[in-house]
């Protein structure tokens, strides 16, 4: 379907737009024809605008009139640069995510010292443990779900601990998440048992959705409200703690609306991201032995192995967060018109050939390796040094104790796209001899 | 050979640190710095790696 063509034939622009046209992050058979068409995008459209692209978008889209796709590497950090054009703030209740600098940069200055690799340093032991833990339970099997059985634990668990949530509540908060982050996909909706009508191709009807999204939102703010609370009179060594201690312009303290807008923020993004790229990471290691036995090699080198978690996030790149046009703006011949949405593919931008040489290829010690995996710009991941820990510490414990899996027979990884991708499952199999 | 990070644009990812902790410092907030901005010999590759590093072009390397 996507071949090369002339950008200066009219034929060849015909094409480029229709290419633009199935740019459909949701599609089911997106994961398989993404980088294709990124690729083709990149060269030919590299600001298309999509038509049915996003669908999980338009639920943000409140009278947004076009939605913009940026391809290039260059475009993608030119926008995450300059907030003032491309906002924020897109109509998600999140803190500090949803908001513009300056008030962003002070939200960013109270929670910054949280993640910063000081404070992160003394955890390891206890991740490297838990990894562990969960790795013996695991291969007490010799056929499992790695994701469900590690990925989706592993990074929950890590966060709880750090922020200060009840163990307890897991099941409660993996629903909640799941709502927010997987609602709006087809088939999830059901599986999820949300009760929602879907269309004709098994999406969520978006109405229905709203409804069911905002409910989640009082159970979730009521549930953290009880929190708040207990902090408050009990102060811990947590994350909730200094969130209710925190001082806004060092003044301040911050109402219960931005506590609640904030946690809401910290377990989608504690509780699905890193999910997510670990999941994706092992798909394509199971899948490329070769780049396995390399990674094994390398991974007990400090540095080695830092560079080569760098360059694994750079080539799964699982986020693709929308921005909004604050004014009629002219970009690369491209007007955007104030309220339009924009999709800053960190995906295409981390394979963009312009800057990185054999994009498509995984080179652990690839350098320099400036990607936008975690994002640029004011607001780059806060959540990163973390996360990257919990990605080197998962990958070296995983390949210690079963250097040797394989795909189970007759499986396929359920690998989805969308604003942030990731695995349903990875079902393999260990001691096949 | 120098190295100047410009705090302005430091987004605190951390990558010049981890290319060459003995050069680039991390402050309470997560922002880059340096103690001394003259480089040594033994380190200028590294320190010269850490600021390629940077995804916010925030390390100049004055030679």
């Amino acid at each position: 379907m996507v071949t090369d063509v002339d950008p200066g034939k009219p034929e060849g622009i015909n094409q480029a737009v229709s290419v633009s046209r199935e740019l459909d992050l949701m599609a089911a058979d997106f994961p398989e024809k993404e980088h294709e068409m990124y690729r083709f995008l990149r060269q030919h459209l590299p600001v298309s605008c999509m038509v049915e692209g996003m669908r999980g978008g338009g639920l943000f889209a409140n009278g947004a009139t076009s939605s913009w796709f940026f391809a290039r590497y260059e475009d993608v950090a030119y926008a995450f640069h300059h907030p003032e054009i491309f906002s924020s703030q897109i109509g998600l209740p999140f803190i500090p995510q949803g908001v513009d600098p300056p008030e962003h940069t002070e939200y960013r200055k109270i929670m910054n010292p949280w993640f910063t690799q000081q404070v992160l340093t003394p955890l390891e032991p206890r991740i490297r443990e838990f990894a562990n833990e969960l790795l013996d339970k695991m291969l007490e099997k010799k056929e499992f779900d790695l994701v469900k059985e590690f990925c989706e634990p592993f990074p929950i668990f890590i966060f709880c601990q750090v922020a200060g949530l009840p163990l307890e509540d897991l099941p409660k908060m993996m629903r909640w998440k799941d709502v927010f982050v997987h609602g709006m996909r087809a088939g999830k909706a059901e599986e999820l048992g949300l009760g929602i009508p879907t269309d004709e191709a098994g999406r969520p009807q978006l109405q229905a959705l709203r409804q069911v999204l905002a409910e989640a939102t009082q159970e979730l703010y009521a549930y953290c409200t009880v929190l708040i609370e207990e902090r408050r009179r009990y102060p811990r060594e947590d994350i909730l703690t200094k969130l209710v201690q925190a001082r806004y312009e060092g003044t301040r303290s911050l109402t219960d609306e931005e506590l609640l807008q904030t946690l809401h923020l910290f377990i989608l993004g504690g509780l699905d991201t890193v999910t997510g790229t670990l999941g994706l990471i092992m798909v394509f290691l199971t899948e490329h032995p070769e780049k396995r036995r390399e990674f094994i090699e390398l991974m007990d080198d400090e540095a080695r192995v830092t560079s080569a978690i760098e360059e694994l996030v750079r080539f799964t790149s699982i986020v693709s967060p929308a921005r909004r046009v604050t004014r009629d703006y002219n970009y690369r011949g491209v007007q955007l018109r104030e309220g339009d949405l924009v999709v800053l593919s960190t995906p295409s931008a981390n394979r963009d050939e312009r800057l990185f040489e054999n994009p498509d290829e995984v080179i652990f010690d690839r350098h320099p390796n400036p990607h936008l995996g975690f994002v640029v710009g004011p607001h780059r991941c806060l959540g990163m040094q973390l996360a990257r820990r919990e990605l080197r510490i998962a990958l070296q414990e995983i390949h210690r104790r079963m250097p040797d899996y394989v795909l189970k027979p007759g499986e396929k990884p359920g690998v989805y796209g969308g604003g942030v991708k990731g695995v349903d499952h990875l079902r393999l199999a260990v001691g096949a001899g | 050979m120098k190295v100047r990070v410009d705090r302005e644009k430091c987004e605190g990812h951390n990558r010049c640190y981890m290319a060459c902790p003995e050069v680039y410092k991390v402050d309470e907030q997560g922002y880059a710095f340096v103690d001394e901005e003259e480089i040594p010999g033994a380190l200028k590759e590294q320190a010269r790696r850490g600021a390629e590093a940077c995804p916010e072009n925030a390390i100049t390397v004055i030679d």
